[in-house]
C-alpha cells in the first residue's frame, strides 16, 4: 500500500472516529446559518421592511462580524485542538498508534487537517444550505454571496490561528486539562502582562499618558491569538483601508503557519513516555514557570500596595503571589502535593525579579517621569489641552448600511495628534520643564504638602513627542494653577495648533450645508443651502468664522465669554436633520445634529457682521435693557450638610437696576463660560436667571458670574445666606 | 535477528532499562522475566519503535527500528492494556489493521473469533479482560507478521485458552517461521514454551540463556554421604546451594547430568538421587548467585 | 498421540524422546512407519516446535528414526531400539540389584520375586497394578 492511500486511509479512519464532532458542529452550524436565516427571514416578510434593510441583516449576519460564530469558532478551536491530539495524552493510545507501521508524521498531518477539514466543509455545507432557504424566501443570493465568502474564508483563517495555539498546547503537555490550561495560559499571558504593565504605569508614573489613544492597546493585538481575533473582528470592515486589511490577515496567516510548525518540529522531538505527565518537555517547565511566577508575585505586590501604600503590604503581596503561583504550578506539573516547593531557588529569583521591576517602576528608577528629550532630538510636538477642547467634537456624521444616521466617534487625543506638526518646542518644553519638576517635588519628593497649593487649581496636558529617529512619546503632564501662563499662550495662538485642535478650520465650503446660531434655548437656522441659495452666504460665514477663530487671541478671552454659539453642518448632518424634520420627530439623530457647535465671542467682528446680514439681532446678545430681574437660587450656596427646611424664599432676587447692569456686565451664558479655559476658572461661579421682559413675553436665560464681580451688597446677602446654613 | 545494543532507556532520574543487549534469533521464542517495572515493557516498546532509546540500538536484520514503518510492518505489537476504538467491534478493528498489515487473513481472523467464541459484531468494550487479550492475539497473530511482541498477554488468559494460543503459535511457528517474543510474570508459563529465556530486574538483564541449556547444566543432588564426609568435601563439584536435614544434604550443583553422577560416583556417597529443577528453582538459584534475593520477586 | 506431564521437571524434549520411544518398542509406531510432522505434534502439544524439532534430532541421533527430506521422519528398525530398550533394562536391573544389596535383600528372595512377577498377568489396570505394588511393598517393610 503507497504511502499516500495510507494517508487518505488515516483520514478516513480518524473521520470515523471524530463522527460526533462532526455531529456536533454541524448542529450547531445548521442551527446558526439555514434556520437562523430563515428564521429572521419569515419574520421580516411578515413586517414587509424594505428589501435593503433585509439584505444588510443577512449580511451582517453571515459576515465576519457575527459575534454568535465567532464564540462557535472560538469554542470548537479548542474542541477540536484538543480531541485532534488527545491520543498524545493517554499512554493506551500512544503505545497503539507509534506501535503500528504508521508513519508518525503522516499521524501528526492527518490529526491536523481533520481537525480543520471538518468545521470547515460542516460550515461550508450550512452556508450552502442557508443559500438556498434565502433563495427559498424570494431573494437573490447573488446579493449575499460574496459577504458570506469572505465571512466564511475570515473566520476559517481566524479557526486556524485559534486551533494551532490548542495544537502546540497540546503538543507541549501531556494531559488534557493541563494542556487546556496551556491553552488558556498561551492565550493571555502577555494579555496580563501587558494589562500589569499599564497598570504600574497609570499608577507609579504621574506622567503616563492618560489620554484616549492609549497606546498600550496598539500592542493587545500583537500578544495573543485571541486578541488579534477580537480586534480583527472590528478591523476587517468594510469601513477599514485595503491596506490595514491585507496587513492584519497576513498577520494571522503568518502566526497560523509559524505555530504549525513549531508545533510539527516539537511533535517531532516529543517521546512517546510524555504520555500521562503534565508537561512533555522538560525543559519546558522553568520556561512557562519563571514567566508566569513573575508576574504574579508583581500582580500581587501592586495588588496589596495599591490597597494600602506600604512597603510592608507590596512585599506581603509579592511573596503570597510568588508562592501561590509557583506552588500550584509545581504541583500541576508533577501531579504531586508534597512537590509545591521544588526548584525554590527559582522561585526566590523569581520574587527578586518582580521586585526589582516593582521597584523599577516605584522609584522610578528609569527616569520615566524625569524625561525630557532635547529640543534636538525632536522632529515636531502635538499638544493637546482638554481644558480648551473638551467641548469639541471630533469625529464625523455618517450614515449606516441600513441608511441610519450616527456619529462616528473619534477619540480628541487621536484627532489633535494626527493633525498636529508644532515646530516651535520652546514654550511646549518649557511648560514640560515646570511640570517636570512640579511632579519630582510633590510625588516623588516625598513632600505631600504642597499638594493643594494655588486654591486648588490645576490642569493637566498630553503631549505626543515626535522624535527625530521616528518614535513617538506621549506624556500627560499635570501643572497646578491657571491657564495664565505666557507659554499657554504662546501655543495657543500658534494658528498650527488651532487648525489641530479645531476641526471646523479644516472643513471646506463644500462639505457645509448650513449654518445655524444657538443662544442659550434659542436656535435659528440662518443660512440654509437649498439647491444652491444661500450657498454665498454659508461660505462666507465659514470663511468669515474660520478668519475669526484663528486669530481668536488670549487676552480678548481673558476679558470676554462667548455670547452665542454657531453650528456649520456638514451635508451629512443637514440630510440627518432634515429627515428628522421629515418623520417630525424632535430627538430623533440629535446626537448626530447637535454636534459641532463653536463659539462666537463679542471679537469676532467679521462673524458679527455677516450675521447681522442674515438677520440675526445680534446687538440683544449685549443689550442689558431688557433684563428686568435677577434670580439667585439659594440651594446653591447651600452645602450638602443642609436640611430641606423652607429659609423663607427659594430665590434671591435682585431687581435694582445699577446692582442688574453690574451683574450683566460680567455675567456670561450659562455653558458658555465653561467653553473659555482663561476665563478665570479659578474663580467661584454663581449661576443665576435673568429675566426678560419684551413685547408681553418674559423669558429667563440661565447665566453665570465669578463670584467677586458681583455688587458688595449681593456679595453681603450670599455671605449672609451662607452663614446661615 | 532482533538485536539490542547496550539498550538503554532513562524516565527522569529513574533508568528502566539499564544497557541491555540481547540476540533473537528467528525462529525462536524469546521469553522475557521480570517482575513489574523491570524494564520489561520499556524494552518491549522500544523494540516496537515506540520510545526512543536513550542510548544503544536496537534493529530487526540490521535496520533501525524508530519511526521506521517499513521494518514495523514486520512486526505486531500487543499491549498489556491494547486499545480499541471507542465503539468498535472486533470486525471494526479487523477492517483497520488489514489496512495497516497488508499480509492480514481475514478469513482466519473469522476463523478464530468464531473458535474462540467471540462475537464478530458485539462492541469491545463489552468485552471482558480476558476476551479482550484473545482478541489482541487473534489480531497479532492474524496480521501475519514475523514477528509478535506480547507484553503480559498469557498472564490475563484462562488456562484453556492458554493452551491454545500456544496452539497457534507452535502451528506458525512451523508454518511461516513468526517468533513470538513474550513478556511475562509467570515462569511457569513461560517454562514450556520459551526457547530463550531473559530475566530482567531493575533495567538490567541477570540472565539471558536458552531454556534447555540451563535445564541441562544444574541439577539437584539429594544424598547422604559417607560417615565422616561433608558437603565442603565435595570439592570436585561446582556447588550453587547447601541444604542439610539431618544427614541428608540437598545441593544444587552446575553440569551435565553424566558429569554430576560420574562425580558424585567417585565420592561414593551411602545414596544419592538427581533431581532435576524447575525454572523457578534455577532462577531462585542463580539470582542468589548473582546477589538478588529474588524469592520475593517472583510470584 | 502423547500426553506430556508437566510436573515433570525433565525438559520438555526429553519426555517427548522417552514416550516417542516407548510407542516404537510397544509396536504401536512401526517400523518405516511415518512420525507426525513436527508442526502437527507441536500444535498438538501447545509446545514450542524447536523442541519437537529437537526430540526429533535426538532420536535421529541414536538411531530411532530417519527423516526423508521433503516428506517427513519415519521409524527406523525397531530392533536396533529394541536392543536398545534391552541395554537400558539391563543397566535398570543392575542399579536395582545394588539398592536390593544395600538394603539387604538376599538373592534367594529376588530369584523367588522374579520368579512370582514373571508369571503375573500383564494386563492388571493401572490401578490394580498399584494396589499390587503396594502390597508387594507391605511384604517387602
Amino acid at each position: 500500500m503507497t504511502s499516500k492511500s495510507l494517508f487518505y486511509n488515516l483520514l478516513r479512519e480518524d473521520g470515523k472516529r471524530r463522527l460526533w464532532s462532526m455531529a456536533l458542529s454541524f448542529l450547531v452550524f445548521f442551527f446558526t446559518f439555514p434556520v437562523g436565516i430563515a428564521l429572521s427571514l419569515s419574520e421580516r416578510m411578515r413586517g414587509e421592511i424594505d428589501h435593503t434593510y433585509i439584505i444588510s441583516t443577512l449580511k451582517s449576519w453571515l459576515g465576519f462580524q457575527n459575534g454568535w460564530v465567532a464564540s462557535v469558532i472560538i469554542l470548537l478551536s479548542l474542541i477540536m485542538g484538543v480531541t485532534s491530539f488527545s491520543y498524545l495524552h493517554s499512554r493506551q493510545k500512544v503505545d497503539f498508534y507509534h506501535g503500528i507501521p504508521v508513519n508518525r508524521k503522516h499521524l501528526f498531518w492527518v490529526n491536523y487537517f481533520n481537525g480543520i477539514l471538518i468545521p470547515a466543509v460542516v460550515y461550508g455545507i450550512n452556508l450552502i444550505i442557508a443559500m438556498g432557504v434565502i433563495a427559498v424566501n424570494g431573494i437573490s443570493p447573488l446579493e449575499v454571496w460574496k459577504t458570506a465568502l469572505s465571512g466564511f474564508l475570515l473566520f476559517m483563517i481566524h479557526y486556524c490561528m485559534m486551533y494551532s495555539v490548542t495544537v502546540i498546547s497540546m503538543i507541549l503537555t501531556g494531559n488534557v486539562l493541563v494542556g487546556i490550561l496551556g491553552n488558556l495560559v498561551l492565550q493571555f499571558y502577555f494579555v496580563c502582562v501587558i494589562g500589569i504593565l499599564e497598570f504600574c504605569y497609570s499608577r507609579f508614573f504621574y506622567t503616563s499618558y492618560r489620554g484616549g489613544g492609549n497606546v498600550f492597546n496598539r500592542f493587545m493585538d500583537k500578544c495573543s491569538a485571541f486578541a488579534l481575533f477580537m480586534v480583527n473582528l472590528e478591523q476587517l470592515q468594510p469601513g477599514t483601508s485595503a491596506g490595514t486589511q491585507a496587513v492584519r490577515i497576513f498577520a494571522v496567516l503568518a502566526v497560523t503557519v509559524v505555530l504549525t510548525l513549531l508545533s510539527f518540529l516539537l511533535y517531532k522531538k516529543r517521546g512517546s513516555e510524555a504520555a500521562g505527565r503534565a508537561m512533555a518537555f522538560k525543559i519546558s517547565m522553568p520556561i512557562i514557570r519563571i514567566p508566569i511566577v513573575v508576574l504574579s508575585s508583581l500582580g500581587g505586590s501592586i495588588f496589596f500596595w495599591s490597597m494600602r501604600s506600604s512597603v510592608g503590604w507590596g512585599i506581603f503581596g509579592l511573596l503570597c503571589g510568588m508562592l501561590l503561583s509557583h506552588c500550584v504550578i509545581e504541583i500541576i506539573y508533577h501531579f504531586e502535593f508534597r512537590k509545591l516547593f521544588s526548584n525554590w531557588k527559582q522561585m526566590g529569583a523569581c520574587a527578586v525579579l518582580a521586585a526589582v521591576i516593582f521597584c523599577g517602576f516605584r522609584y522610578d528608577l528609569f527616569g520615566y517621569d524625569k524625561y525630557i528629550p532635547s529640543e534636538s532630538s525632536i522632529e515636531s510636538v502635538a499638544v493637546s489641552m482638554p481644558d480648551v477642547n473638551f467641548w469639541v467634537s471630533y469625529g464625523s456624521a455618517q450614515q449606516n448600511s441600513m441608511g441610519e444616521y450616527y456619529w462616528d466617534y473619534q477619540d480628541s487625543d487621536e484627532y489633535i495628534f494626527n493633525h498636529m506638526k508644532l515646530k516651535d518646542t520652546a514654550p511646549v518644553l518649557a511648560l514640560v520643564r515646570d511640570a517636570v519638576a512640579e511632579n519630582q517635588r510633590m510625588y516623588h519628593g516625598g513632600d505631600y504638602s504642597d499638594t493643594w497649593e494655588n486654591g486648588n487649581v490645576s490642569y493637566n496636558f498630553s503631549i505626543r513627542y515626535t522624535l527625530k529617529n521616528g518614535k513617538n512619546i506621549y506624556r500627560t503632564y499635570h501643572l497646578s494653577g491657571d491657564e495664565a501662563r505666557p507659554e499657554i499662550a504662546e501655543i495657543f495662538e500658534n494658528q498650527e495648533f488651532a487648525k489641530a485642535v479645531y476641526p471646523l478650520l479644516l472643513q471646506t465650503p463644500e462639505d457645509t450645508a448650513w449654518v445655524r446660531v444657538s443662544r442659550g434655548e434659542q436656535t435659528n437656522v440662518v443660512s440654509r443651502d437649498r439647491n444652491g441659495t444661500e450657498k454665498a452666504m454659508t461660505d462666507k460665514l465659514l470663511l468669515a468664522y474660520q478668519e475669526d477663530l484663528k486669530n481668536l487671541k488670549v487676552e480678548t478671552m481673558q476679558k470676554e465669554n462667548p455670547v452665542a454659539t454657531i453650528q456649520f453642518l456638514t451635508k451629512m448632518q443637514a440630510k440627518a436633520e432634515t429627515k428628522r424634520e421629515e418623520i417630525q420627530s424632535s430627538w430623533k439623530y440629535s446626537d448626530v445634529t447637535s454636534r459641532g457647535y463653536y463659539p462666537i465671542y463679542p471679537s469676532f467682528k467679521n462673524t458679527l457682521e455677516l450675521l447681522k446680514e442674515c438677520e440675526v439681532n445680534v446687538e440683544e446678545w449685549n443689550s442689558l435693557e431688557h433684563v428686568k430681574e435677577i434670580n439667585f437660587d439659594i440651594y446653591q450656596f447651600n452645602d450638602y450638610r443642609s436640611t430641606y427646611e423652607d429659609k423663607g424664599s427659594q430665590y434671591l432676587t435682585i431687581t435694582d437696576e445699577e446692582e442688574i447692569s453690574q451683574i450683566m456686565s460680567f455675567a456670561a451664558i450659562d455653558g458658555y463660560s465653561n467653553m473659555n479655559p482663561f476665563g478665570g476658572r479659578g474663580e467661584e461661579r454663581v449661576t443665576f436667571s435673568a429675566v426678560t421682559e419684551s413685547g408681553g413675553r418674559r423669558s429667563e436665560t440661565s447665566c453665570t458670574i465669578q463670584l467677586n464681580q458681583l455688587p458688595e451688597s449681593v456679595k453681603n446677602e450670599i455671605s449672609k445666606i451662607k452663614k446661615d446654613v | 535477528m532482533i538485536k539490542a545494543e547496550n539498550l538503554t532507556k532513562k524516565f527522569d532520574d529513574i533508568v528502566a532499562v539499564d544497557h541491555v543487549s540481547a540476540q533473537i534469533r528467528d525462529g525462536s521464542v524469546f521469553g522475557l522475566i521480570g517482575t513489574n517495572g523491570a524494564g520489561k515493557s520499556t524494552f518491549l516498546r522500544m523494540l516496537s519503535g515506540i520510545l526512543k532509546p536513550d542510548e544503544g540500538t536496537v534493529t530487526i536484520d540490521g535496520e533501525q527500528i524508530f519511526e521506521n514503518e517499513k521494518v514495523k510492518g514486520r512486526f505486531f505489537y500487543i499491549s498489556d492494556d491494547q486499545y480499541y476504538f471507542n465503539n468498535s467491534s472486533p470486525l471494526d478493528m479487523m477492517e483497520f489493521y488489514s489496512r495497516i498489515y497488508p499480509q492480514f487473513n481475514k478469513e482466519r481472523f473469522h476463523k478464530l473469533l468464531g473458535s474462540f467464541g467471540l462475537e464478530a459484531r458485539r462492541k469491545v468494550h463489552t468485552f471482558s479482560k480476558g476476551m479482550k487479550k484473545q482478541l489482541s492475539v487473534i489480531c497479532g497473530v492474524c496480521a501475519n507478521t514475523d514477528y509478535l511482541f506480547c507484553d503480559e498477554t498469557f498472564d490475563g488468559l484462562d488456562p484453556v485458552m492458554r493452551q491454545a494460543v500456544k496452539s497457534i503459535f507452535a502451528n506458525d511457528m512451523s508454518e511461516r517461521n513468526l517468533t513470538p517474543i513474550i513478556a511475562s510474570h509467570n515462569l511457569r508459563e513461560l517454562e514450556d514454551i520459551c526457547d530463550h529465556v531473559g530475566l530482567l530486574h531493575r533495567g538490567g538483564i541477570l540472565l539471558s540463556r536458552d531454556l534447555d541449556d540451563m535445564k541441562l547444566n544444574i541439577h539437584k543432588v539429594q544424598c547422604v554421604l559417607k560417615d565422616g564426609m561433608t558437603a565442603e568435601d565435595l570439592t570436585a563439584m561446582q556447588r550453587i546451594k547447601t541444604e542439610t536435614r539431618g544427614k541428608l544434604y540437598t545441593i544444587t550443583v552446575r553440569g551435565t547430568r553424566e558429569e554430576v553422577e560420574g562425580l558424585m560416583e567417585s565420592y561414593h556417597p551411602v545414596f544419592y538421587e538427581i533431581i532435576p529443577l524447575s525454572l523457578e528453582e534455577i532462577f531462585i538459584s542463580e539470582t542468589e548467585v548473582a546477589g538478588y534475593d529474588i524469592k520475593k520477586l517472583i510470584l | 498421540m502423547i500426553l506430556l506431564d508437566y510436573k515433570d521437571r525433565r525438559p520438555i524434549y526429553e519426555q517427548v524422546v522417552e514416550k516417542l520411544k516407548d510407542l516404537m518398542i510397544c509396536g504401536v509406531l512401526e517400523q518405516d512407519a511415518q512420525l507426525p510432522s513436527v508442526r502437527a505434534l507441536a500444535t498438538d502439544l501447545s509446545i514450542n516446535p524447536n523442541t519437537i524439532q529437537r526430540a526429533y534430532a535426538e532420536l535421529e541421533r541414536r538411531g530411532f528414526i530417519y527423516s526423508v527430506k521433503g516428506r517427513g521422519s519415519f521409524v527406523a528398525d525397531t530392533s536396533s531400539i529394541r536392543a536398545l530398550k534391552n541395554s537400558e533394562l539391563k543397566l535398570e536391573l543392575i542399579n536395582w540389584i545394588q539398592e536390593a544389596k544395600r538394603a539387604g535383600l538376599t538373592e534367594d528372595k529376588a530369584h523367588t520375586w522374579i520368579a512370582e512377577e514373571w508369571v503375573r498377568q500383564e494386563f492388571l489396570t493401572g490401578e490394580e497394578r498399584e494396589n499390587d505394588k503396594s502390597r508387594e511393598s507391605d511384604k517387602k517393610v
